[in-house]
């Protein structure tokens, strides 16, 4: 009975917590493995907060400026707009595909929410943002969906296209919001607090709660994990994997909006370069919070702690007057390091736990 | 550009076009095939672009635009391996400028051109090779890696550099991008080496079935007993060393290395293989194909530059040429949707 | 005794964390013998070919090829050593050619232009397709091949590389009846020319047929080695569970009620040519006819999942034009598909989560949110009326043994209400207990008048389980057997031969 999966040599597979089962199944009906197992269990659902632990301790140590109220304060906000995207990149990857393109949406989206305020105040801004972000998703969503183009390739190649666009619309000089403007409610989306907690900070939680929520109590949001779990047994259960996509992108192009309005409302000014690299700042953020690039596997819990994490490393990074070139290379590192224990962790696991296992019986032959 | 590119579409769209005996020529020959549908667009914009644009139909023109598929023409062959393996090399163009900024640095700080230009070549394949063992053996998924390697080799070559351009002026440097062997380009002579290579590797070598057999089914390459971790990291290799070669042609063109060139160029790179037929799914090259495609977005790029159109505009055609090859492919193939799913 | 012996196996055991997958397992394979390994699911079968192809290695225990020590690390040195392993799923490449894959990784080719030599490959693969009596052009893309024709190429690989022990594991399980006739010619004459062949196969009536002996492997323990001359199915399949088994095949009459599924004139997809059934509450109703005859094509056109040229279907008497498997499934379809690991499970979600799958509308609550106390009724009852054996809702699809997977998807089919079920191989992959499970399960499920349209290339199976039985032929209904007329020589006579009955001609 226990031996099925066995001789099919899945043997390997991890059997760990997803977003769908957060419920232990350490009791399953094999019999119980023992070491690396808990302790592969334990690393996906807290490793990431016990890394940012860690790094917040060196920060407070190395730092002492780093705990002073206003860091923190610059700190999460700053952490915002990374965080609405990736929390829809998680979305995404559970659902075995990612966006390429959120850069270059960002750059357009910021460039045309300006645009949006020059010509008729706060109100339209937030709609065009809103709007600007929605309408990339369904691009997006249309090209991978209707057209079958892959979605790496598909979104690799939007992600140019939307830069192209916010480059020619501001090809004369970026989109600015004026300092005269700075009372104005647009400019206070990103500079308010309440109860001295950043809006944008605030804003970011509100989205993660929502995603959650989606993802776990609301049938399209079940029907997004399995199809990223299997496409095929979803589309014979009856899933839509048009719809799914669409839902998926559409996402996406939201949460650019979101984000977007925390993030123009403190920069104030945008071109066709805007975050240039933001993708990969995104998808490092979600892969780092335990996401699997199979499809099926992800944490919402996770990826929030990788976001502070990116957030409390660049402030770091800054702080130490470290040039952009080698922030980059860190960052990258970073990810290579993340998908490399994942990797390692796919391939060589089965091997380390038996190991682990074995060490045990021999330490406890009762 | 799409509405060109569909008329191409055999209708019914079923099967490819059967090519009777297949051997090593046979392959060569479906290759070849698989690039043809590329043939009427491409004569389209030519003579779209002959009408409108002032000088087009230059002999000089023409020349420019044929170096230039030269010059983007080496590393898509490397890339057109990399597709056909089912995989992509996302730092091709942070691999141009950290090996161009290496090899003007290594010039300017006084060492000769070829002693640089190997220095650049080893960068190169470390990069590519580095990616190979981040792939292989530690199983990162090819796009991320390589995601993740183009922004690290980005941050270096910045970082060498110290975000300054390294200028230098330096004549056989200058021959690589400007010299004329018997009169011809040295650009289009090294291209069409190098298309002769890649015709006879893809097609006629073991090593080329190797990648065609791995991009066709991975799994059973392994128990078939091919050393898949080997050939993969090969590709990703010769990717890094052609690379390396365009970064020394470009910095041999401006005459400088900076840790912003070659910006985008992944792109280029995998639009002119995309769009000469190779199939995203693996299995199938199209060394001619990349070849056609080489031509075709340098002739477009050329066009629009004639025409004054703004670089933006050159960019977003690229990226709007390549979906829209991709999304005729798909389509044509009628590939379902989950299909496309299963493969990354 | 040691010349008598080309494979010998002593005490292998194989441990993954927690679970011994093959436990001191010794048997001797004979040189120029047909050795059958069988073994319910889960015997340590699947792992003890994949010792000996050199994919995975063994803990404990050794192996010897001709008396000399036998440890492969890596596929290759299986090769190398003269083992060849036909592995149950394809080793194919469908982008190249049937010499370019006969010859994958032992390309012969020139030594220093390092091009290959396709005459060679060429000419070596028409010698042994000849061998093999068998026309395929080496030149033929994999991917256009039959699937047995691929099955053959398979066949053709382990040939090249001249193995002196040829493993093949359950090379029948994707071919028809009378490609199976062919296959075991092909080990029959492989055994005359002094070849020894491990055959691993579900199928006893196939081992009955051309092994010399069997060894039976039972949770990956070695149970005996036994002579085929000396022994009886029912003996064989005594050791194989540990204990005795009734009839496997035990159905029940059903009333039969209303028409539930009319199927008139339809053409759907590439192979659906003309096909007109119907399926009545309280009955089953078996599909039958060689690989790729339209028997899947049918079931999926029925469930939407197939575009539909011509031709019309009606459900309770309504009409039913099914554009995708939501329709269907609103409309209360069931459906199983027949491959569970690819298109059936959800490996990432819990079993109640797989379960639910089909009806999460009726599981909705506050806010149109998923209650989870609905979703928990919805396993609950399944749990209970599929009898599934999990530890908790909670359990991972993928932790569960086939079987119990099986019934989970089973449940998912039946979950939306309907009174159609359709089943694809409901029984593939499953060991012998859960089989009779599924079929008792069946037989309630129609006596509660559902009406059930079944796909199985397990012949057994379809004589045993149907009320009725349509043969198709390329795409078309060749055969209506009911009754008397519903034997096994009269499938496979409709199937392969162009004989017709019960149709007109």
């Amino acid at each position: 009975m226990t031996s099925t999966e066995l001789d099919d040599g899945k043997q390997g597979q991890r059997v760990t917590s997803t977003v769908t089962t957060t419920e232990a199944v350490a009791d399953g009906g094999r019999p119980r493995r023992t070491g690396g197992r808990d302790l592969g269990h334990l690393w996906d659902s807290w490793g990431m907060t016990a890394c940012l632990a860690v790094l917040v301790a060196f920060a407070a140590a190395t730092d002492p400026e780093f705990l002073q109220l206003a860091n923190i304060q610059s700190v999460l906000t700053e952490s915002a707009y990374l965080g609405i995207v990736a929390a829809a990149m998680t979305v995404a990857i559970v659902n075995g595909t990612f966006d390429l393109s959120v850069g270059g949406q960002l750059a357009l989206v910021s460039v045309v929410s300006l645009m949006g305020y020059e010509a008729g105040g706060t109100g339209l801004a937030v709609a065009a943002a809103l709007g600007c972000g929605l309408a990339c998703g369904l691009v997006n969503g249309t090209l991978v969906t209707l057209l079958r183009v892959p979605p790496f390739v598909a979104t690799l190649g939007m992600l140019f296209v939307f830069r192209g666009v916010a480059y020619i619309l501001t090809e004369d000089s970026p989109a600015v919001l004026p300092y005269t403007e700075i009372d104005s409610g647009f400019a206070q989306l990103g500079s308010m607090r309440i109860a001295e907690v950043p809006l944008p900070f605030l804003l970011m939680v509100g989205f993660f709660a929502a995603t959650y929520v989606f993802l776990r109590r609301t049938t399209a949001g079940r029907r997004v994990v399995a199809y990223g779990s299997s496409p095929e047994a979803a589309r014979f259960s009856g899933v839509s994997a048009t719809r799914v996509r669409f839902l998926v992108f559409g996402l996406l192009g939201l949460a650019v909006g979101i984000a977007v309005l925390t993030y123009i409302t403190r920069i104030w000014t945008a071109d066709g370069a805007t975050q240039d690299g933001f993708e990969l700042r995104v998808i490092t953020a979600a892969v780092l919070g335990g996401a699997s690039l199979q499809g099926g596997k992800g944490s919402l819990v996770g990826t929030f702690s990788a976001v502070l994490l990116v957030a409390v490393l660049n402030d770091l990074m800054v702080g130490q007057g470290v040039s952009a070139g080698v922030q980059q290379m860190v960052l990258g590192g970073v990810l290579i390091l993340a998908l490399g224990i994942d990797g390692v962790r796919t391939k060589y696991g089965h091997r380390f736990r038996a190991v682990l296992s074995r060490r045990r019986e021999v330490a406890a032959p009762s | 550009m799409s509405t060109v590119l569909t008329t191409t579409e055999p209708d019914g769209g079923g099967a490819p076009p059967r090519v009777p005996p297949t051997s090593g020529l046979g392959q060569t020959l479906r290759g070849t095939v698989a690039a043809l549908p590329l043939l009427p667009p491409l004569v389209l914009v030519v003579v779209g672009f002959a009408l409108f644009a002032p000088n087009f139909l230059t002999g000089t023109n023409l020349e420019n635009i044929v170096v230039a598929a030269s010059i983007i023409v080496v590393p898509g062959l490397a890339m057109t391996l990399c597709i056909t393996m089912g995989e992509f090399d996302l730092s091709v163009g942070a691999t141009v400028a950290l090996t161009g900024a290496v090899t003007c640095t290594v010039i300017r700080d006084g060492s000769n051109a070829p002693t640089a230009l190997a220095a650049g070549v080893l960068v190169g394949l470390a990069v590519g090779v580095a990616n190979g063992l981040v792939v292989t053996k530690l199983g990162v998924t090819p796009f991320i890696a390589t995601l993740a390697s183009m922004v690290i080799v980005r941050g270096l070559a910045r970082a060498y550099t110290d975000s300054r351009d390294v200028i230098v002026n330096d004549s056989t440097l200058k021959y690589l991008a400007a010299g004329r062997p018997l009169g011809i380009p040295f650009p289009v002579v090294l291209a069409v080496v190098a298309i002769a290579v890649a015709l006879y590797l893809t097609y006629r070598t073991r090593f080329g079935r190797w990648v065609a057999a791995i991009g066709s089914n991975r799994d059973a390459a392994a128990l078939s007993g091919l050393p898949v971790d080997r050939v993969r990291i090969t590709v990703y290799a010769l990717i890094g060393l052609t690379g390396a070669i365009w970064g020394a042609t470009i910095s041999a063109q401006l005459q400088k290395g900076s840790g912003n060139l070659g910006l985008g160029f992944e792109l280029d790179a995998i639009t002119i293989v995309v769009i000469g037929g190779t199939s995203l799914l693996g299995g199938r090259a199209s060394v001619f194909g990349t070849v056609l495609g080489a031509l075709l977005i340098e002739v477009i790029r050329n066009g629009l530059n004639l025409l004054n159109v703004a670089p933006a505009y050159q960019r977003i055609s690229i990226g709007l040429l390549l979906v829209a090859a991709l999304a005729i492919q798909a389509i044509r193939r009628k590939v379902p949707l989950e299909a496309l799913d299963d493969k990354h | 005794m040691a010349a008598d012996v080309v494979l010998g196996i002593d005490d292998l055991t194989v441990e993954f964390p927690g679970v011994k997958a093959l436990d001191g397992v010794s048997f001797a394979v004979r040189p120029g013998e047909v050795h059958a390994l069988v073994g319910e699911n889960g015997a340590g079968k699947s792992t003890l070919l994949k010792v000996l192809g050199g994919v995975i290695s063994a803990t404990r225990g050794s192996v010897s090829l001709e008396g000399r020590p036998y440890r492969p690390s890596r596929p290759r040195d299986a090769q190398e050593a003269g083992i060849a392993v036909i592995y149950q799923e394809f080793t194919l490449f469908p982008d190249l050619t049937v010499a370019e894959n006969v010859f994958t990784g032992r390309e012969p080719h020139h030594r220093v232009t390092r091009a290959l030599d396709y005459a060679t490959m060429r000419a070596e693969c028409r010698r042994i397709f000849g061998q093999l009596d068998v026309d395929i052009d080496p030149d033929a893309r994999v991917g256009d091949l039959s699937i047995s024709e691929q099955q053959l190429v398979e066949i053709a690989k382990a040939l090249s590389v001249d193995g002196r022990v040829i493993i093949m594991d359950e090379p029948t399980a994707a071919l028809a009846s009378s490609e199976v006739a062919r296959l075991l010619d092909v080990v029959r004459r492989l055994r005359a020319e002094g070849r020894s062949v491990i055959y691993v196969s579900h199928h006893l009536e196939e081992v009955f047929e051309v092994a010399d002996r069997a060894t039976v492997l039972r949770d990956g323990r070695f149970v005996a080695t036994l002579d085929i001359a000396a022994t009886t199915e029912d003996e064989l399949v005594r050791r194989m569970v540990g204990r005795d088994v009734e009839s496997v095949f035990h159905r029940e009459d059903a009333e039969r009620g209303a028409v539930v599924l009319q199927v008139q004139n339809l053409r759907a997809g590439r192979v659906l040519k003309d096909v007109t059934i119907d399926v009545r509450a309280g009955e089953v109703v078996g599909i039958g006819g060689v690989a790729g005859a339209g028997q899947i094509e049918l079931t999926q056109a029925v469930f939407g999942a197939l575009r539909v040229h011509a031709g019309s279907m009606t459900l309770d008497g309504r009409a039913f034009t099914p554009g995708s498997p939501a329709d269907a499934i609103r409309a209360g379809v069931g459906f199983l598909h027949e491959d569970r690991k690819s298109a059936g499970n959800f490996p990432h979600l819990s079993v109640e989560h797989n379960l639910t799958m089909t009806v999460l509308d009726r599981v909705r609550g506050l806010g149109r949110l998923i209650s989870t106390r609905r979703q928990r009724e919805v396993w609950t009852t399944y749990r209970e009326r599929m009898r599934i054996k999990a530890s908790s809702h909670a359990q991972l699809i993928s932790n569960l043994s086939g079987g119990n997977q099986q019934k989970v998807l089973l449940g998912r089919a039946l979950a939306p209400g309907g009174h159609l079920l359709v089943l694809n191989e409901p029984t593939r992959g499953v060991d012998i207990g859960a089989k009779a499970e599924i079929h008792q399960l069946v037989n309630e499920l129609t006596s509660q008048g559902v009406g059930v349209l079944m796909v199985s290339s397990d012949l057994p199976e379809l004589l045993g389980m149907s009320d009725r039985i349509v043969v198709l032929s390329q795409g078309r209904v060749v055969g209506r057997l009911s009754g008397e007329d519903a034997t096994e020589e009269n499938v496979i006579a409709c199937a392969t031969t162009g004989r017709r009955i019960g149709v007109a001609a």
